[in-house]
């Protein structure tokens, strides 16, 4: 027999938690089939339990779906599917190429650090394989653009803190990055001596889809250079030379030479 | 990163624009593979799931002018988190071999996904608007502390008060989902 004393808060509650005895349980259940609010109350109940315990066998699965599932079904989300999956690969293929590249280079910057090939400075190597003539010109977009050209002045003006303020500006608020920038970034971290800001802008030149994205695998081993890290340095020369379209090719087979 | 805004990348998924979404892969991918990976999951299973969070939000653009409110990459995280949880729900349920198997469509089993997702959200959103006291208990309360251990923790008389007051936060709770006008289309 229900309670009557109780309130139907508490009654709910005593439901949910199976506190009722059987028979409570079976008149409790009547009430519901004739109560739609507290019927509605009960799901609702049920649905924030199952929520927060992550319980979901007990999520509801009665909710009209009908617009969604015509969606779902819809040519036009099939072609967006195959859209999602292409880029998918893409992404995936660009990775698995480069990693056993990434194997092979490092195990060759293994053996030669075992054989204790790198007793040479490379200090004057930097400044004779660096040249501004190697940086992209930015003068040939249509739309004229004052912040990218800002960057690139205060970088030919040596003036590299404020280049890279511009830099970061620019890349917190421009929804249309031309590529080229990522070298103009990353030569400003390196004239500023931090490595590893300028490995992230060349790398994101190398994975950008720029027709010129190899400029990145070049700066990269300008970095490298500079630091004096020649296990890195061959590792990224040597993925350079795979590819004669690569950017400076010749000088990256000229450097390896020099360095063996 | 780069992070354009978050318009550009639902506008990019929509038209199917393969540059813009290789690039979600390469910024947010290694993020949720991580999580996947140590949440007992494989590679292959955070790519799926991955593709599964993005299809799904397509849906969620095209028939609920649905609109991101916190970044991309947060969003994006946050539903393959979810997809994933419901993921290995489904593969405890096969692997015990419980109960009678519903036979769903690829299409309505993505449709119903969604639904948990807006779900997930209206739920999540309601309860930081109650107070800090309410909004405690009940976590407490979900992850099955006992009363005996809530009653220590905020000082109240006895059980039957932890277990009133834990009622009343669920009561307050239920008021704020049901005033919320995505209620009637999701609950």
């Amino acid at each position: 027999m229900l309670d009557n004393n109780k309130n139907r808060d508490e009654l709910i509650e005593q439901y949910l938690d199976n506190l009722m005895s059987p028979e409570t349980t079976l008149d409790f259940e009547k009430l519901i089939d004739n109560d739609e609010d507290l019927a509605k109350d009960i799901e609702l109940f049920k649905q924030l339990n199952a929520h927060f315990t992550e319980n979901y066998s007990e999520l509801k699965t009665d909710t009209d779906t009908t617009d969604l599932d015509t969606y779902f079904r819809s040519e036009e989300a099939k072609i967006i599917k195959n859209a999602i999956e292409k880029s998918g690969a893409i992404h995936s293929n660009k990775k698995t190429v480069k990693l056993p590249i990434a194997i092979a280079a490092s195990v060759i910057g293994l053996m030669i650090c075992v054989a204790g090939y790198f007793q040479f400075s490379k200090n004057n190597l930097y400044e004779d394989y660096y040249t501004e003539n190697d940086l992209p010109s930015l003068v040939a977009r249509n739309v004229p653009d004052n912040s990218s050209s800002d960057i690139v002045i205060a970088y030919q003006e040596k003036k590299f803190l404020e280049a890279s303020k511009l830099y970061l500006d620019y890349i917190k608020s421009t929804t249309n990055f031309n590529e080229n920038l990522f070298i103009y970034g990353g030569m400003t971290y390196l004239e500023l001596n931090e490595f590893d800001k300028a490995i992230v802008e060349f790398h994101k030149m190398t994975t950008s889809n720029s027709i010129d994205n190899s400029k990145g695998l070049w700066f990269t081993a300008l970095v490298y250079l500079k630091k004096e890290d020649h296990i890195l340095l061959k590792e990224t020369l040597n993925i350079i030379v795979q590819k004669k379209a690569n950017f400076n090719y010749t000088k990256a087979v000229s450097l390896l030479q020099k360095l063996d | 990163m780069i992070q354009l805004n978050s318009n550009i990348y639902l506008e990019a998924l929509l038209k199917g624009d393969e540059k813009i979404i290789v690039k979600i892969y390469k910024d947010i991918l290694p993020k949720v593979t991580f999580f996947i990976k140590n949440n007992k999951g494989t590679q292959q299973d955070a790519q799926e799931i991955f593709q599964k969070a993005l299809y799904q939000l397509t849906a969620r653009i095209k028939i609920r002018n649905f609109e991101i409110s916190t970044s991309f990459e947060a969003y994006l995280f946050t539903a393959c988190k979810n997809l994933w949880r419901r993921e290995l729900n489904n593969r405890k349920k096969e692997v015990r071999n419980d109960g009678v198997f519903e036979l769903v469509s690829e299409e309505h089993d993505n449709s119903k996904a969604v639904l948990e997702q807006e779900r997930w959200e209206l739920f999540e959103e309601k309860i930081t608007e109650l107070s800090d006291s309410c909004r405690e208990l009940l976590q407490l309360y979900f992850k099955k502390v006992s009363y005996k251990i809530i009653v220590e923790k905020f000082g109240y008389a006895n059980e039957n008060t932890a277990f009133q007051r834990v009622f009343k936060c669920k009561k307050r709770l239920i008021g704020l989902v049901k005033l919320d006008k995505r209620f009637q289309e999701l609950c």
